[in-house]
């Protein structure tokens, strides 16, 4: 029994000895950790990944996640044993991420604060204070298939093109949602309809409910609907994977989409064209979702004692050298305004479309459920209701209207 | 074990047409994906139920797109249902011995909680695992969240409730007069345990470890919240990523993904038919 | 050779595993102690000494064979079954995740420190004053040049610091200015900068170069637990329900909030909520149902198949390798799989068919739907394990009865199947237990939907109980831990009181031996 014991200790001794005297893997420059989404992230290793030198001292390291949702739940659950420095997340959480105390507030220079897009910044902001650096704008446009004729200047005009391709057989979409019901919002707004008006000073009017009215129900009925009272095809909201794929095979006349989609469409060969989605009689604007990723500095920076050097990455990413090579690198127009100049045409259609007619995408409002479902899901279901089961579309629309109104209604209060 | 066959029994042609539908429901599916990951849309798009144009753009898109470290995914996942296949298999079948031939202290209750225990999903408990594997990582950086060690852990916490049962089914009709002789002879009951319960057990001992390299193989939800890095994903994970995400799914490659990481699995699983046929079938009986 | 193995090489091999296990595991507690993990510490301590005493002592010879899988049970299932549980008793969500002490640091460092009214901001250079760290600030607009030390700003005139090209000011008499990597290895020390200019007024380092002007708008005394605006006397009460709030009005919060201990509020809301109550009741009858259904039909559809392979048919082999392939792909896939051909545009079932139909919209076809796939992925096991108790039944027990006048039907009902049910019992009721939790196939496959979003409804038509508290927990915008861990809770003892019940009407537990 002893000689067994003596083995034991003497073995655990040396090691215990060992590891004390092994001198603690001498770390030469500390690590910034960044995590982003599967569309920032890959962009992000291009540009920062291992770099040593934006920040001197300091090493960056990107981890990338297999979503934004996978991303946000890490980030909901992270502490400062495993959390981040940096994060890369839409800037329309910054209430959310403002409230929650895991962030720190930015300081940007008064140059960086002049060639930002206003409201880019704004909705980074909680409190009077800047805690997320928009990096990337996400809006779309309208791509118009030019094999179909020439760009159409009304909706109505759009739609009369699809009847004529539909009865010739060269065609099975009118106008598609490319990005599903985030992306529908084009077709509501051409056709009269919307969400939430907006103020004066950009902020939303939730008083103003524009889902529902007279002249969205009429519209659809006069254009988007057979003599079945069902979908005549002229719109599809069912995505990428549904109509998508038949603006790619040259089916459809028109998708909603944005810059993501370009590499695609030049690969299946359609000569696009791109513009704002005009509205039903050409008069006004039709209106997209406009949202900002950007870039986050963590209180675990803090914790982790490289605050000072996330905050250069921040500074760097903020510079025209910086953002110029994250929009190169993620192909998304840029809210510094210093260097759109230096984009392609096509980027640079998106930005412009962006600052036009966007809506800033506000998720507290989008998100909110307490009407039972969040903007996305009364939207789905009404359509499918009107669309794909014939029922009346301004008695549909109302019952929308209904829940977004008291979601509307409380995510307001969280802004 | 002689079966006899009934005299009473004229006609087998229901048989063979039940079997028949049974075995085109459950290829249905297969042939799907095979069709999808030969098309070139990228969408599971199937105008037709017979390929059209075969490309295979899908497979060399895995290989070949940086941005998607295939290979790496899975590697990934083999090692880990590898190890958590044979770490289990061994944590089980020590359990189910103690439980089948060794007399101790509340050996009863204690199956009962393992039973009991083995109905809570442990996916349900998540948000409390994740908060102990950070803990963890705040020492070992290398076995905590994040880590395939750290995910190895969590998946080893549940194997003593999963196999332990189907275990202990098996070594119970194993005939107690063979360890009873051993003890007489002056065995302990380490040196019964591997030198006579070993290998009568391997048939059982090669199912459960199969069933649960593909039971850790097709794991989603543990992986998905813990391996955080694109290369650190397994093909579960990886995989779903294609198709989950709201914008972008990509079925093709989606389907040439799964058609690759089906084919190893389906092939040893074929091959050890055999085992897994009798294992579960004994497993069954006795458990 | 039996000999030798059994007793000497057994017993070095054994003293190998166990004096590099004590080492191994004796390293990793002294880590844990260099980290303050105390809680790691003791558990490794613990473990060492169990593992000693077990495998060097001759007695518990069942702890030989236990010890390994306990460990692993009891660390990485109880214990998370024990924390959710504790977690159940918080307001813990969006808002309330970081601890009391992280909180009233945020709020003394972040939300109580406001930029003053004309955002005045310093260029700033660091270094070493003799040891004394310095910093060196001029102010942008007025020009007006600090010396920071000891967290105090002393205002220099002309002449006691030098001006660079620029007209920053960059040196004092004896200051050494950091390099780059010096500045690195003062991280910590430069974004807790903060240099008093007296009169609830504070320079604070905005990065390495720059600082900028604050007022602290919130203290905190540790007495009375309250918060003070020293500029207008506001006090803030700790409101009990994780956030400071304004003493004379409590809907004024201070953010962030904290996680606090609420015992079983988050269960009561579970019952009392008519939002989480109401679709709760619906939901749990679907999931019972589709439990109870889902193992009717795999288990039916397999013994049919057994039976009908049971006799030497033609074929048989090959027909069973190709039935049991659906066992043989990663569910996961499968599933996916499914919820594609499923579609009511691109899916191929609709293709097949030529038909149009919304197969995973309509609340009674996807319910349908779940119960197909889910029996794609079961009958092959409930095949295998259907031909294994058939064979098991007696070999003469057919000829028994034939003898005694029962004629085909009646053997198979009223002798075979009762034998059959009796010897699967146990895995219909482990089935039954999965299934009742089975996330990934209505996750992946439906989401848990359809829903009628319309008429206001908040479960979908196919939602689990599990599914429907993820949901509740995770997909809305505050994410709610502490009433998740309160529904896990619930779920968990209606699942275990169901097995064990069910257990114990099999007279499982009683026949064990």
């Amino acid at each position: 029994m002893k000689k067994k014991s003596l083995v034991g200790a003497l073995a655990s001794a040396a090691l215990v000895a060992s590891a004390v005297l092994v001198p603690s893997a001498h770390a030469a420059n500390k690590t910034i950790i960044v995590w982003a989404d599967d569309q920032r992230g890959p962009a992000l290793k291009k540009i920062i990944d291992g770099n040593t030198t934006i920040a001197k001292g300091y090493v960056v390291k990107v981890s990338t996640y297999a979503n934004y949702d996978a991303l946000d739940g890490a980030w909901q659950k992270a502490t400062a044993a495993s959390g981040p420095d940096i994060m890369f997340n839409p800037v329309g959480d910054g209430v959310r991420y403002g409230k929650s105390g895991k962030v720190l507030p930015l300081f940007l220079s008064s140059h960086a604060k002049s060639v930002f897009s206003k409201t880019a910044l704004k909705y980074g902001q909680y409190q009077g204070k800047q805690y997320a650096l928009p990096l990337d704008l996400d809006t779309t446009s309208m791509y118009w298939n030019t094999k179909f004729g020439p760009v159409p200047t009304t909706f109505a005009e759009l739609a009369a093109a699809f009847k004529t391709a539909k009865a010739a057989g060269t065609a099975t979409v009118g106008f598609c949602a490319g990005d599903g019901t985030w992306g529908a919002l084009p077709f509501l707004t051409a056709m009269g309809g919307g969400a939430w008006g907006v103020k004066a000073n950009g902020t939303p009017d939730i008083a103003k409910n524009n889902f529902a009215n007279k002249a969205l129900a009429t519209n659809i009925n006069k254009y988007a609907l057979g003599s079945d009272g069902k979908s005549n095809g002229l719109f599809a909201w069912d995505g990428w994977d549904g109509c998508g794929q038949a603006w790619l095979a040259g089916k459809a006349l028109a998708i909603n989409t944005g810059s993501w989609r370009l590499d695609a469409t030049k690969t299946a060969k359609i000569a696009y064209s791109i513009q704002p989605t005009p509205t039903v009689d050409g008069t006004g604007l039709s209106h997209q979702w406009t949202g900002f990723g950007g870039a986050w500095i963590s209180t675990f920076a803090d914790d982790h004692q490289v605050s000072v050097g996330a905050r250069k990455v921040i500074a760097y990413l903020a510079s025209e050298e910086g953002a110029l090579a994250y929009a190169k690198a993620t192909g998304r127009p840029s809210p510094n305004t210093a260097i759109t100049s230096s984009l392609s045409s096509d980027v640079q259609g998106f930005a412009n479309a962006g600052a036009k007619n966007g809506y800033v995408q506000v998720d507290a409002l989008l998100g909110d459920s307490t009407g039972g479902s969040n903007w996305y899901d009364v939207l789905d279901a009404t359509f499918k209701d009107i669309f794909n089961n014939g029922k009346d579309a301004l008695t549909t629309l109302n019952k929308g209207a209904k829940i977004l109104a008291a979601d509307w209604a409380s995510g307001i209060t969280k802004l | 074990m002689s079966r006899h066959v009934s005299k009473r029994n004229p006609s087998s042609a229901w048989r063979h047409i039940f079997i028949i539908f049974m075995i085109f429901f459950a290829l249905f599916p297969i042939y799907t994906v095979l069709l999808s990951s030969v098309n070139g849309s990228g969408a599971l798009a199937t105008a037709s139920l017979w390929p059209r144009h075969i490309v295979f753009s899908n497979y060399t898109k895995l290989f070949n797109d940086a941005s998607i470290p295939y290979l790496r995914w899975v590697v990934n996942s083999i090692v880990l249902a590898s190890l958590n296949a044979v770490i289990s298999v061994l944590i089980g079948i020590f359990a189910s011995y103690a439980f089948s031939r060794l007399k101790f202290k509340g050996r009863k209750n204690s199956l009962r909680l393992l039973l009991l225990i083995q109905v809570f999903p442990n996916f349900l408990a998540l948000a409390a695992i994740y908060v102990i594997m950070e803990r963890i990582y705040n020492v070992y950086p290398h076995i905590g969240i994040g880590t395939t060690w750290g995910l190895l852990l969590v998946y080893l916490g549940g194997s003593m409730g999963a196999n332990a049962w189907l275990l202990k089914g098996f070594l119970d009709s194993i005939p107690m007069e063979l360890d009873e002789a051993a003890k007489i002879d002056g065995a302990s009951p380490s040196q019964i345990f591997w030198l006579i319960f070993m290998p009568l057990t391997k048939p059982i001992i090669v199912v459960t470890t199969l069933l649960t390299f593909i039971g850790t193989f097709n794991e989603f939800v543990l992986a998905s919240i813990f391996l955080q890095e694109v290369k650190a994903r397994t093909v579960a994970v990886g995989l779903e990523s294609f198709v989950g995400s709201d914008f972008g799914a990509n079925w093709g490659a989606f389907a040439a993904g799964s058609v690759i990481a089906a084919i190893p699995l389906v092939t040893l699983f074929l091959s050890l038919q055999r085992y897994i046929v009798g294992g579960v079938a004994a497993g069954s009986v006795k458990g | 050779m039996h000999k030798v193995f059994g007793s000497n090489f057994g017993l070095v091999v054994k003293l190998l595993f166990l004096s590099s296990f004590t080492a191994l595991f004796t390293w990793m507690t002294y880590l844990a102690i260099l980290k303050s993990e105390w809680a790691i510490a003791v558990a490794l301590i613990v473990i060492i000494i169990a593992a000693n005493y077990i495998y060097m002592s001759k007695k518990p010879v069942a702890g030989k064979f236990l010890l390994p899988g306990v460990v692993f049970l009891i660390l990485f299932m109880i214990v998370p079954v024990i924390y959710t549980t504790y977690m159940s008793g918080f307001i813990y969500k969006a808002g309330n995740i970081i601890t009391k002490e992280e909180a009233i640091h945020q709020i003394i460092t972040n939300t109580g420190m406001q930029p003053d009214e004309n955002n005045t901001t310093y260029d700033m250079v660091l270094g070493t004053v003799g040891s004394k760290y310095t910093a060196i600030l001029t102010d942008q607009t007025s020009h007006q040049v600090y010396l920071g030390q000891d967290g105090i700003a002393k205002a220099l005139s002309a002449g006691q610091y030098h001006l660079n090209a620029d007209g920053i000011a960059d040196s004092v008499p004896g200051f050494k200015a950091y390099d780059d990597n010096q500045l690195a290895a003062a991280d910590q020390q430069i974004s807790t900068t903060k240099e008093s200019l007296g009169n609830n007024r504070y320079i604070l380092a905005q990065d390495a170069q720059t600082a900028a002007l604050f007022i602290q708008t919130l203290t905190y005394n540790a007495k009375t637990n309250t918060l003070l605006n020293p500029v207008d006397g506001t006090v803030y009460i700790d409101g009990g329900k994780g956030y400071f709030v304004n003493k004379d009005d409590a809907t004024q919060r201070i953010l962030p909030g904290w996680r606090q201990p609420t015992w079983f509020s988050n269960y009561t809301s579970i019952f009392t909520n008519s939002k989480l109550r109401d679709p709760f009741i619906r939901v749990f009858l679907w999931t019972f149902a589709f439990a109870f259904i889902t193992v009717i039909m795999m288990f039916g559809v397999g013994l049919i198949l057994a039976i009908a392979l049971d006799k030497k048919i033609k074929f048989r082999n090959m027909y069973r390798a190709l039935l049991i392939l659906p066992y043989a792909m990663p569910s996961f896939m499968s599933i996916l799989i499914w919820a594609g051909m499923l579609n009511r545009d691109y899916g191929s079932v609709n293709t097949l068919l030529g038909h149009h139909i919304d197969w995973l919209g309509q609340v009674w076809l996807a319910r349908g739907a779940v119960l197909l796939v889910n029996l794609w992925l079961g009958f092959p096991y409930f095949y295998l394990i259907s031909t294994g108790a058939i064979q098991a039944l007696p070999a003469d027990l057919e000829e028994a009865a034939a003898i005694d006048g029962a004629s085909g039907p009646q053997i198979f009902w009223r002798i075979k199947l009762p034998l059959v049910l009796q010897i699967l019992s146990p895995m219909l009721i482990a089935s039954f237990a999965f299934n009742f939790n089975n996330f990934n196939l209505v996750y992946l496959l439906t989401r848990g939907g359809p829903t009628n979003v319309l008429g206001g409804e908040t479960a979908g038509g196919t939602d689990l109980l599990i599914t429907y508290a993820y949901k509740t927990a995770f997909a809305t915008n505050d994410q709610n831990y502490g009433l998740a861990s309160a529904i896990s809770v619930v779920v968990f003892v209606i699942v275990g009181a169901i097995s064990m019940w069910s257990l114990r009407r099999s007279r499982v537990l009683e026949d064990m031996r």
